[in-house]
């Protein structure tokens, strides 16, 4: 599978509903949670990327994913 | 004050007197810019249980506090226990209906609110007295009544109070207690498993309407002298990390889903010099959670398990003995057993359903002869519902007993949540339970679609939508699953426990 660009990030979270006034002003080296992102829509996200590139998140630790630029990471280190 | 001499109250009032007048000028209680020592914090009560009085409530009659954790919490709780009344707190955030049915469930005499609480415009029955305490006038009523109250006389094991927990319909449960079960509590767990002296400095992040919460932050640092740290609304990390400094706190309560919150915000480790402790209930607190919290921090968190039942934790992990991933050993005072569907002893190592036993655990739930059969058992056994292991008397959470689950140490009923997302046009039908997602429980739903409607990432969005204008974001499911249909019994009970499984089964193909 092709590795992913913080793009595909962006559209995971529009996908759940993200505000889009959120999504403009997201850096991608700063902590999601720090940036307007909520524990409501976090976990939507995480379950949305499962869906998209067929992961696991269950028992991924609280520190894999917090930045869109680990997000990034993450996923392409599992699609590989 | 060491706990020795505190061995002679019974009453959690004397306690507040004695303190009033051995550390008059000691903070009890640090909310924004206030600052309340033990003398202001009996003096308003005095007020507060005058201004009940005045306005006709009797003892043994119930008030309604619902408020954002503030100091009017402290004042209107030990106001209304002072004039015999029973204090009822309530989260400010439920709904209208949500606050009617508590009202009329608990027969309440009056309500304390304030004006952005929808439960200022609940309680419309004639019988139920509304004070808004924010409210000119009620400050005028408070500031005219009299500093000083008699304690009204009630036996130290009688009802004094009432907490609310969900039910597995989603209609809250009242759960009674004493004053003796507040004052064991703070013995047992705060006393024995904490170590808490007149110099902590407490911060919960969870509410005072929580049971884990009104332990926390309300009896543990009263009982000990202590100082709290109350938020009115709901902290987010830099909050957390702003008023711990701010406030040098040593002793952090939070549920295993704000750790996480924490940990996913920290950019590197981060030095908390003034805390000694962290404790984490309401959920299990995942191994990895507490491990990178322990790396980033140097802290320990001390994961127990309790309940608004037993009022607060009976099983705890030790300062310096912590197994990560279980809820650790019992806290002395309370016995366990873990039985089986037949209410044998199982082996130990062996799953089976705990039980508890101790002081402060509740007779009964309020107006529910049925299920207070069901969990409050003979002898004193309360049913906790939860499946456990205990090994070499280690004791690791396994699951429940019932559909509920809990997010963020909350209960989540699944046929609630049905309830919500069935008054969606696209839904036919729907099942919600839970999966783990990073360690941790979120709602998921499985959802037949009615004819005319496809699966699509837009009404996936509309469908959650749907559900967060009507319940919490805890409750909202994080996932929905497109099916044709949902698994049931031959009476057309939903078979949750094959969703779950189901799923399970799809994870482990990955």
């Amino acid at each position: 599978m092709k590795e992913i660009t913080a793009a595909a990030v962006i559209d995971l979270m529009k996908k759940v509903g993200v505000e889009e006034k959120v999504i403009k002003k997201l850096k991608n080296d700063v902590p999601l949670l720090k940036q307007g992102i909520d524990s409501i829509d976090l976990p939507a996200i995480l379950a949305a990327a499962e869906k998209q590139y067929d992961l696991d998140l269950s028992d991924c630790t609280a520190d894999k994913v917090k930045t869109i630029d680990e997000f990034v990471s993450f996923i392409n280190a599992r699609i590989k | 004050m060491k706990e020795e001499s505190m061995e002679s109250f019974s009453n959690f009032l004397e306690i507040l007197d004695s303190h009033a007048s051995r550390r008059g000028n000691k903070t009890a209680l640090y909310c924004n810019a206030e600052q309340i020592s033990y003398a202001k914090l009996n003096e308003n009560i005095n007020r507060f249980g005058n201004v009940l009085k005045s306005i006709g409530i009797k003892p043994d009659r119930q008030v309604v506090l619902a408020f954002p954790d503030g100091p009017a919490s402290f004042y209107a709780f030990f106001g209304a226990l002072k004039c015999g009344a029973r204090p009822v707190l309530l989260s400010p955030d439920l709904s209208r209906n949500e606050y009617d049915a508590i009202l009329l469930d608990c027969n309440a005499a009056a309500l304390l609110t304030v004006t952005s609480c929808e439960a200022a415009g609940a309680g419309m029955q004639a019988s139920v007295k509304k004070l808004l305490f924010d409210d000119p006038n009620f400050n005028l009523l408070l500031q005219r009544a009299d500093a000083h109250l008699e304690t009204y006389f009630r036996p130290a094991d009688e009802i004094s109070f009432i907490q609310y927990t969900s039910g597995s319909t989603g209609n809250p449960k009242g759960v009674p207690h004493s004053q003796r079960d507040m004052i064991f509590s703070a013995r047992q767990y705060a006393g024995h498993i904490l170590n808490m002296t007149d110099e902590d400095v407490v911060f919960s992040a969870s509410k005072l309407f929580f049971g884990y919460g009104f332990g926390n932050s309300m009896t543990f640092p009263l009982y000990y002298g202590a100082s709290t740290v109350l938020f009115p609304g709901r902290p987010t990390p830099s909050d957390v990390f702003q008023i711990i400094q701010q406030y040098s706190a040593t002793l952090f309560f939070a549920v295993p889903t704000f750790y996480h919150m924490l940990i996913k915000t920290m950019e590197g480790p981060t030095f908390l010099p003034s805390l000694r402790l962290c404790v984490s209930a309401g959920e299990a607190l995942p191994a990895h959670t507490y491990g990178i919290w322990k790396k980033l921090t140097k802290l320990e968190i001390l994961d127990g398990i309790g309940s608004t039942e037993a009022l607060h934790i009976f099983i705890s992990n030790r300062q310096g003995d912590v197994h990560p991933g279980s809820s650790g050993f019992l806290v002395p005072g309370y016995e366990t057993k873990i039985v089986d569907e037949s209410g044998m002893t199982v082996r130990e190592g062996k799953q089976g359903l705990l039980q508890v036993r101790g002081k402060s655990t509740a007779p009964f739930y309020w107006n529910k002869p049925s299920e207070s059969a069901k969990n409050m058992l003979p002898d004193g056994w309360l049913n906790t519902g939860d499946y456990y292991i205990e090994k070499e008397s280690c004791y690791t959470y396994q699951g429940r007993q019932d559909d509920l689950f809990k997010v963020g140490g909350a209960w989540v009923s699944p046929v609630r949540v049905e309830e919500a997302m069935r008054s969606h046009p696209a839904v036919f039908e729907c099942a919600v339970t839970s999966r783990k997602m990073e360690g941790l429980l979120q709602p998921m739903a499985y959802v037949v679609l009615s004819p005319g409607y496809q699966e699509d990432p837009d009404l996936t969005r509309q469908i959650r939508g749907h559900v967060l204008n009507q319940l919490p974001g805890y409750m909202c499911p994080v996932q929905i699953n497109y099916v044709a249909q949902i698994p049931k019994t031959r009476t057309g009970k939903i078979q949750r426990f094959r969703l779950r499984k189901q799923f399970e089964g799809k994870k482990e193909e990955l």
